[in-house]
C-alpha cells in the first residue's frame, strides 16, 4: 500500500504532501521544509483506491532543524 | 540514471499502469538531481515539461501580497508531481519551485508527452490525465486543509 498524505502544521506553516510506505503514527517527528513537527491526529482524507490510501495528518511545530555543516 | 522500478510504481502520476508502461514513459522523460536552493521552476516563465519527484523534498512559493516569495505554499515530497497547470495549458508558471533538502532527484516528463498519448489513442494517456486531475484534487483538498487551520 502507498500511503499519500496530507501533513497539515497548525500555526500556519506551510504542510506537505507526500507519498510513503508506511501510514504517519500519532507521536511520529517529520521533517518539513525548516521544520521538525509532530503528528497529533491521523485521519482517512478519502476511501482507498487501488494500491493508495489518502490520510491527512495534522502536525504540531516541535522545533526548528537544526542547520547543516 | 537507474531508478527501480519499485520507486517509478510509487509515483501518483504513474497509479494504474502497467511496468511495462511505466517504463515507457519513464524512458522518454530525462533524470535530473537538485540540491538544496537549487531553483526548479520560476514563476511566470514558460515552460512545460511536468516534474514528477522520486526523492527528496522541494518547495512551492508564490510571489504576492499575501505570500511573499520566501514563505512556501506547501512542501512536496517523493511520489508528488509538479508544473501540470502549464503542461495542461501552457500558460506561465503560476510558482516558484525550489529544492529544499539535500538533494532531490526529479523525473522531468515533456509535457508535449500528455497530448501525444491522448492522440496516440492508448490507454496509458487516458490514466495519465486521469491521475493528474486526482493529483490536482488532492492538492486543492490540501490548500482547503491548511487555510482552514488543519481539521477535516
Amino acid at each position: 500500500m502507498i500511503y499519500k498524505v496530507s501533513y497539515v502544521v497548525l500555526g500556519g506553516l506551510p504542510g506537505i504532501i507526500r507519498n510513503q510506505s508506511h501510514p504517519p503514527q500519532v507521536g511520529e517527528r517529520i521533517e518539513i521544509g525548516e521544520h521538525l513537527c509532530e503528528v497529533v491526529e491521523v485521519v482517512e482524507l478519502l476511501p482507498p483506491q487501488d494500491d493508495y490510501a489518502y490520510l491527512h495528518a495534522t502536525c504540531r511545530p516541535v522545533e526548528e532543524k537544526p542547520s547543516e555543516g | 540514471m537507474k531508478v527501480p522500478l519499485e520507486t517509478l510504481r510509487s509515483t501518483d502520476l504513474f497509479a494504474g499502469l502497467t511496468n511495462d508502461e511505466i517504463l515507457s514513459l519513464a524512458e522518454r522523460g530525462e533524470y535530473r538531481t537538485y540540491y538544496a536552493g537549487d531553483a526548479i521552476i520560476h514563476e511566470g516563465e514558460t515552460g512545460r515539461n511536468l516534474y514528477i519527484i522520486l526523492s527528496g523534498q522541494v518547495a512551492v512559493e508564490c510571489e504576492g501580497e499575501e505570500a511573499p516569495c520566501d514563505t512556501p505554499i506547501v512542501y512536496l515530497g517523493a511520489g508528488q508531481s509538479f508544473g501540470e497547470m502549464a503542461a495542461l495549458d501552457a500558460g506561465p508558471r503560476s510558482a516558484n519551485v525550489r529544492c529544499v533538502s539535500r538533494e532531490a532527484t526529479l523525473l522531468v516528463l515533456p509535457g508535449t508527452l500528455l497530448r501525444q498519448l491522448c492522440e496516440e489513442g492508448g490507454r496509458s494517456g487516458c490514466q495519465l490525465l486521469y491521475n493528474i486531475a486526482r493529483d490536482l484534487a488532492f492538492k486543492l483538498r490540501h490548500r482547503n486543509l491548511t487555510a482552514g487551520g488543519g481539521g477535516l
